[in-house]
């Protein structure tokens, strides 16, 4: 599979600006987090939240007015994208969407569960909104896409699978564009649930090799043709153990990296298991990469942090005039594993 | 760019799992009596619901389930279900390894997040329930299934309400088209949940009386379970998916569009992906919910496209399995072929004046149909329709 990108928006803790972002990423900024409030009579988490005043689209379509956080995230990147690739009404409508997700909108799930636990009947405001794919509809009504919308749920893999799976849809000709998103939103049981399964951090100063939860989103628009191009060679793998992914993270990469030597590597790792697994690899793999870690910044989003580092590859590789190629891997941490490359050179399909 | 031509990608295996029963055998002769796979809701209280009904998957799932793998009988249901289908499509193709697994669901693992969130609102320690809480990720019950046949395909699930099941058969061809995959291994799976239960019943949508799709009188849906799973590969001999279709309706997140718009366009793409005229079509399978929005927005869309051919709904006699609903009547749809014969639409008494549609009424009909359209459509103005093939030879 291959496929160009033409365009990107981004929405972080950091704001939308992606030099910006770029920038705070290679300083290794510290990030400011918050404190998530529980109503479970728990420990609160540590959060990195994205500023409200950056969501400029929240109020730019009435159906948005009700919907979930996420759902303003991903329209938010999704407009972004659009404006930077500069796409017509005509181009969109070849443009199919798809949208990656690991929780989905969580907190309408969670708030509408709550009312059936507490008084048998929950609103029917809140639950068409609990559909994993609520937020790709709210973009495809915000940009006018009438075709192919896809909504794939699952671990950070599931953020790579997108872009694999939108250049498919590129191949078989059906579309001129895809529009790749992703977006995670926080809600306070998804902060206990990572949280009790070690994945990011408990408490702020903490000494832990985890990083913060964080909301945001991410946005692609690939096209056939172009610059900076991504290349998916090889679907990736499932996994069953942490022993089991090390294997299947060194046959992913002896793979992929048969024929490349990529100089930089935007890595997912933040010292935990699984991100451990791929920076062992690396370490055996490409011992002499520039490594950056997007998540020691922007905290860790699961399927949005995948597609996150797409786009800090795809500015990387810019950065690189002389070009070159830059490896994206994703360790999910339930089960799944997947790497992207990105090269500079526009190859002949 | 032209697109690229569809060809067809051959269905070498399936199996099915579905309130008729679990099997293939047990499904094409629960379609061919017009058997009624509704019953009382066993799974959790329903006391004050519209609904009191479902399509249940037989209570002998995990049984049987445990006589494939013993350790399945920790598993969720939802997990139990793929693993009874994975294992009817594995043995009608042993030697298919996938190279990439593409399932649709709309609730996944459900019933482990209600258990957590359960926990944690009743002040309990959460470190057990937080551990059963992996299984909550809808790949999970794909993977452990798989494990027990050796499989490390990576796995995509693709949630589009109650059009996965389809868009994951459609996503697995579109992936098989262009290169990406060579054997993909693909379907849908659903479980009842006591929150996607409560949630139609906050809507309005599920009915306390029969699911009577395309009835003048129809009040509303029944929900439903199961699991279907396919083997695909590109290829152009016997059972095959010829075309697939999908379009996103924008008009409301819940209602489709009166007009039938979104349907429409969803058949039509699918019929020009397999280069097919209307007329050549011998069957639809309808989602055909029941609803009224939903039935009156899918015949105006089949009026304008076929409006002579005949049309079912399985779901008086399933449930609606939302994700794993186009997996399913997939299956049926090539039951439907091989076994000569068009499935009944259950509890159909009045046509309703607006949709002269040719409903096979409450039996069975005889007929040796070669091509059908099956349609799915869900929240979020999801719709996807598969054309599927048998050979006149």
């Amino acid at each position: 599979m291959k496929a160009s990108i033409i365009g990107m928006g981004w929405v972080t803790p950091l704001g939308r600006d992606l030099d910006a972002v770029w920038q705070a990423i290679q300083d290794e900024r510290q990030p400011i987090p918050v404190s998530q409030s529980s109503s479970f009579g728990a420990s609160l988490c540590p959060v990195l939240r994205v500023p409200d005043e950056d969501l400029v689209e929240a109020e730019a379509l009435p159906r948005l007015r009700r919907s979930s956080r996420i759902s303003h995230l991903a329209v938010t990147a999704a407009s972004d994208a659009i404006a930077s690739a500069g796409l017509t009404a005509d181009q969109l409508a070849r443009t199919a969407l798809v949208f990656a997700t690991s929780d989905g909108g969580i907190a309408y799930t969670r708030r509408f569960y709550a009312e059936v636990v507490k008084s048998d009947s929950g609103s029917p405001l809140l639950f068409p909104e609990t559909v994993y794919n609520a937020p790709t509809s709210h973009i495809a009504a915000r940009l006018g896409l009438g075709g192919e919308a896809i909504t794939l749920a699952g671990d950070a893999a599931s953020g790579l699978a997108a872009v694999r799976l939108g250049g498919a849809l590129l191949t078989t000709g059906e579309v001129d564009h895809c529009l790749i998103v992703s977006a995670q939103e926080m809600d306070e049981i998804t902060c206990l649930a990572y949280r009790n399964l070690g994945l990011i951090r408990a408490e702020i100063g903490e000494e832990s090799p985890a990083v913060y939860f964080a909301e945001g989103a991410a946005a692609l628009v690939l096209a056939r043709n172009g610059s900076p191009l991504i290349e998916s060679p090889h679907p990736g793998f499932s996994y069953t153990s942490e022993a089991h992914a090390a294997r299947q993270m060194e046959r992913l990469l002896d793979s992929i990296l048969a024929s490349r030597r990529p100089r930089v590597v935007i890595s997912g790792q933040s010292g935990i298991s699984p991100d451990a697994i791929e920076q062992a690899s690396l370490h055996r793999l490409l011992p002499d990469a520039v490594l950056h870690t997007p998540k020691k910044t922007l905290g860790e989003s699961m399927a949005n942090s995948a597609l996150q580092h797409v786009i800090a590859g795809a500015l990387a590789l810019r950065d690189h005039k002389s070009g070159g190629e830059v490896l994206v891997p994703a360790v999910g941490f339930n089960g799944q594993i997947a790497a992207l490359i990105l090269t500079g050179s526009v190859s002949e399909e | 760019m032209s697109p690229l031509p569809f060809p067809k990608v051959r269905v070498s295996s399936f199996g099915c799992v579905s309130p008729l029963g679990v099997g293939r055998q047990a499904n094409r002769e629960g379609l061919r009596a017009g058997r009624n796979g509704i019953s009382p809701v066993r799974l959790f209280p329903v006391t004050g619901r519209r609904s009191q009904t479902a399509g249940q998957v037989t209570e002998e799932l995990g049984a049987l389930a445990h006589s494939i793998a013993p350790r399945s009988r920790h598993w969720s249901r939802g997990a139990q279900m793929v693993l009874l289908a994975m294992e009817e499509a594995r043995q009608g193709r042993p030697d298919f390894i996938p190279d990439c697994v593409v399932m649709g669901t709309t609730s996944g693992g459900m019933p482990l997040g209600e258990d957590f969130f359960r926990t944690l609102a009743a002040g309990q320690p959460s470190h057990a329930a937080t551990r059963r809480l992996l299984g909550y990720s809808p790949q999970q019950p794909v993977q452990q299934a798989m494990r027990v046949f050796h499989w490390d395909a990576p796995v995509q699930i693709v949630s589009a309400a109650c059009a996965s099941g389809t868009n994951a058969l459609g996503i697995a061809c579109q992936l098989i088209r262009s290169g990406a995959a060579r054997r993909v291994l693909a379907g849908g799976y659903d479980a009842l949940a006591e929150f996607v239960f409560a949630g139609f019943d906050s809507l309005r949508a599920s009915t306390a009386e029969k699911c009577r799709p395309f009835d003048a009188d129809r009040t509303g849906l029944v929900l439903g379970e199961g699991a279907a799973v396919f083997c695909l590969e590109a290829g152009n001999e016997g059972l095959a998916i010829s075309g697939y279709g999908s379009a996103v309706d924008t008009h409301h997140l819940t209602q489709p569009h009166p007009s039938g718009a979104g349907p429409l366009a969803a058949m039509r793409q699918a019929l020009a992906s397999a280069n097919l005229e209307p007329e050549a079509i011998d069957y639809i399978n309808a989602h055909g919910t029941g609803t009224p929005f939903n039935d009156a927005s899918e015949a105006r869309g089949i009026l304008q496209i076929c409006p002579r051919t005949p049309v079912s709904s399985t779901k008086g006699m399933t449930g609606h399995s939302l994700g794993a609903a186009g997996a399913i009547e997939a299956a049926f749809c090539c039951e439907a072929m091989e076994g000569q014969f068009l499935p009944p639409n259950l509890n159909f008494t009045r046509t309703e004046k607006e949709f002269p549609l040719d409903i096979v009424a409450n039996t069975a009909r005889p007929a040796r149909p070669h091509r059908i359209l099956s349609n799915s459509f869900g929240f979020g103005g999801a719709n996807a329709t598969l054309v599927l093939e048998l050979p006149e030879s």
